[in-house]
């Protein structure tokens, strides 16, 4: 991009420029995004098949009046079967974006997955030409397995996947509930659409057996509305919805934020128990480190729309390598830190969105920086069989950081 | 036998408990506003009390109150953060309001620097207004958008007179470095910023007059972790240059715990505990504190802590528990609690709690 000149304003042409530009690439993706397209196109295979979830180089961009905001630029992990994944980061490093691409609910026409491929194993009824839910002999509706990839997928069969195998637990139960709505009538929705002979008795029954997994009388609740309930009801509730399809997956983003700190332990707990009791992964994002340290087995942490470093929760905590993990986790007063001295903090903020630096976007807050730091992004280097860091300092030759 | 006699419980008479109630924290409130002003406090708060009109009837007399803050006590002295923790509705942001009568308090006295400013009007307040700032949550929503950062800077200055006129410039730009904002901003309009240089200007603005009292509500939890503690270490900093004194009030223990010297602790508007960081910290009295520590998560994978598990929700601050505020959740309830209020009483030197167990002991 041309270097700014006007005090770091644009000028007329400029944004016309950016306009035409962006028109050019939103208007193909589109028409990629509402193709029709047979089911192979999008049928994919895992790398592992013990992997649930696998999200490789994805790349999902903004086309904004600035300048193309890169929220997501390449950025690879694994979600293992039965396992707790926590993506942790500061706001506006993309971990919510990720999620929210491999939901497919980026906001269009702006926001636009231009790249990579997400790989998800799914199990679903076994349909036949007319896509009916085929029978055995004994009435048992059929499963298959089959891995789609999300990314390539036409919008128009996201349904097949979307509340039915992957779930979502949004951060505000309040705006994600809808009001005019009982509770009942809300959760007896998702069994109606999901689960194929669904009879209105069946989904009510189906409705109270989850109320009840989340620590809910249903008597109370079924027949209320939203607003009669407190925030961590409200998040509860979610979480039954979110359980009812029976889903593969759960993506559980900013689950406690907006949550007192005794509510918040409340959710966790259930959540750590829900995890036990369904087959299926979660996906656990938050800016939370403690949160993660409880309820994680691996960590992602982002950073400028990047994986930085990933690893067990043991060796994110214990023997964090990248210099913005370990500042990150030295800036966050605990309950037992010695307060007679000064909190760490990383310097400066985090880089402009639409303008990124060729070098490691980390280099300008970084306190351990080499003249190699100058050069290319750093690439991925692994220093064990689960742990991964993007920092020169542990490159070929240089392990001993 | 002796297990054939009928355990006597005890009979509470709710109305005649709450009159008794009423009549002795009147007496104690009577004689605690005739003490002399502590010398040594910048603040001093007795028997804070803030009430919130919900339903009037047709003469317009209030029939219905909501009772956001009862019966909060402090002092605090000149270079000391007061730590002010609890969940959301527990009433610690009216308590910082009502401190800065941006909220009239119902009851109370707020005496600030040896004057006693619970009645003054508000042409008495402008000087005092001087002597204590606040920062606000919201980085976002608390600047105008249509001033730049010189223009919200020099206008508190102008207006208290703190410096003559032709040096208001120069010394708007001393105060911006010293909050970490480089010259050149002097110009630049808030949109331009983030939300931790945002807050910066917040904090420069509190600080441009020369307050000896800033009220801190919330201003790191609209931050993300790592501006979050460049924003902590700037209001340390600047404690000890100007030797200010916070009312710091947040849900975030740890953070609470890591810039306060006092801790008061606030559930459903009344103060539960309160006390030096040290007394709280290592030796928690109310069984709500206790509670609330232990529901803190701990960024340590390795340590899997005991969690005293806090069951239902916080009960509505318009529908109050009678008695005890916290029996409804409390897991050491016993009959007592669920009829009278427990006083709130110094058990160790410094250190305040009501609870009645503690009373038993």
């Amino acid at each position: 991009m041309k270097e700014k000149t006007n005090g770091g304003y644009l000028s007329g042409k400029e944004i016309r420029a950016i306009a035409r530009e962006n028109a050019k690439q939103i208007k193909k993706l589109e028409a990629y995004k509402n193709r029709r397209a047979e089911e192979r196109e999008y049928l994919s295979e895992m790398k592992n098949p013990e992997n649930i979830l696998e999200i490789e180089d994805l790349h999902t961009f903004f086309y904004t009046e600035q300048g193309v905001v890169k929220a997501v630029n390449g950025v690879s992990y694994d979600v293992p079967k039965n396992a707790v994944v926590g993506i942790v980061g500061e706001s506006g490093c993309g971990k919510s974006v990720t999620s929210m691409s491999v939901m497919r609910l980026i906001q269009g026409p702006a926001g636009q997955i231009v790249d990579g491929s997400i790989r998800f194993k799914s199990v679903d009824y076994k349909r036949d030409v007319k896509g009916n839910p085929v029978t055995d002999e004994t009435g048992e509706y059929l499963t298959e397995e089959k891995v789609y990839d999300i990314a390539k997928m036409p919008i128009r069969e996201i349904h097949k996947i979307r509340g039915k195998q992957i779930a979502m637990i949004f951060q505000e139960p309040m705006t994600s509930l809808n009001p005019v709505f009982t509770i009942g009538q809300q959760l007896d929705e998702v069994t109606l659409l999901h689960q194929p002979g669904a009879t209105k008795q069946s989904a009510k029954e189906k409705s109270e057996e989850m109320l009840r997994l989340v620590g809910i009388i249903p008597e109370n609740v079924y027949n209320a509305f939203p607003h009669e309930l407190s925030g961590g009801m409200r998040q509860r509730v979610m979480i039954a919805m979110a359980l009812a399809a029976e889903p593969r997956l759960i993506i559980a983003d900013e689950p406690t934020t907006a949550l007192d700190v005794t509510i918040q332990a409340q959710i966790l707990d259930l959540l750590q128990d829900i995890k036990n009791k369904i087959d299926g992964s979660i996906l656990l994002i938050t800016h939370d480190l403690g949160v993660i340290a409880e309820m994680a087995d691996y960590v992602v942490v982002m950073y400028a729309g990047k994986v930085i470093e990933k690893g067990t929760v043991y060796e994110i905590f214990q023997e964090p390598k990248h210099p913005y993990t370990i500042g990150l986790q030295k800036s966050k007063p605990t309950m037992t830190l010695d307060d007679s001295t000064e909190l760490y903090n990383i310097p400066g903020n985090v880089p402009n969105p639409i303008n990124m630096p060729k070098h490691c976007y980390f280099k300008e807050r970084c306190a351990m920086c080499t003249n190699k730091c100058s050069g290319d992004y750093p690439g991925m280097v692994q220093l064990s069989p689960t742990h991964f860091v993007a920092c020169h300092l542990y490159e070929e030759g240089n392990c001993n950081g | 036998m002796a297990d054939n006699k009928v355990m006597e419980i005890p009979t509470y008479n709710d109305e005649k408990l709450a009159a008794e109630y009423q009549a002795k924290r009147k007496a104690q409130m009577d004689e605690d506003f005739k003490q002399p002003f502590d010398p040594d406090c910048v603040l001093e708060v007795r028997h804070l009390r803030k009430c919130f009109p919900m339903k009037k009837s047709l003469t317009g007399k209030v029939t219905k109150e909501l009772v956001a803050v009862d019966d909060v006590s402090f002092k605090l002295k000149a270079g000391e953060t007061l730590g002010i923790v609890g969940e959301s509705g527990c009433g610690k942001t009216t308590t910082g309001r009502a401190i800065l009568k941006l909220h009239e308090p119902t009851a109370g006295q707020i005496i600030f620097d040896g004057k006693d400013i619970t009645h003054y009007n508000s042409a008495q307040m402008r000087p005092i207004r001087q002597q204590m700032q606040i920062i606000f949550q919201d980085p976002y929503s608390s600047l105008p958008p249509r001033d730049t950062v010189g223009g919200i800077l020099s206008e508190p200055v102008e207006v208290h007179n703190i410096v003559p006129k032709d040096q208001v410039k120069d010394y708007v730009l001393e105060l911006m470095e010293k909050c970490g904002l480089r010259d050149y901003y002097f110009e630049r309009y808030p949109h331009e910023f983030s939300g931790g240089q945002r807050q910066r200007i917040c904090i420069a603005r509190a600080l441009s007059v020369n307050p000896k009292l800033v009220i801190c509500d919330e201003p790191v939890s609209a931050l993300d972790v790592s501006i979050q503690a460049q924003i902590i270490n700037l209001l340390k900093k600047l404690q000890r240059e100007m030797n200010l004194a916070y009312v710091f009030i947040s849900h975030d223990l740890s953070v609470v715990k890591f810039i306060s010297d006092k801790i008061g602790v606030m559930y459903l508007g009344s103060m539960m505990e309160f006390g030096s960081k040290e007394d709280i910290f290592k030796n928690p009295l109310h069984p709500y504190t206790k509670a609330l520590f232990s529901a803190v998560p701990n960024p340590d994978p390795t340590v899997k802590m005991e969690r005293i598990k806090l069951e239902g929700d916080i009960p509505s601050p318009a529908n109050p528990p009678k008695g005890c505020r916290f029996h409804t959740r409390c897991p050491y309830a016993t009959e007592i609690c669920k009829h009278v209020i427990p006083e709130y009483r110094e058990y160790e030197p410094g250190h305040f709690a009501a609870c009645h167990l503690l009373e038993q002991k």
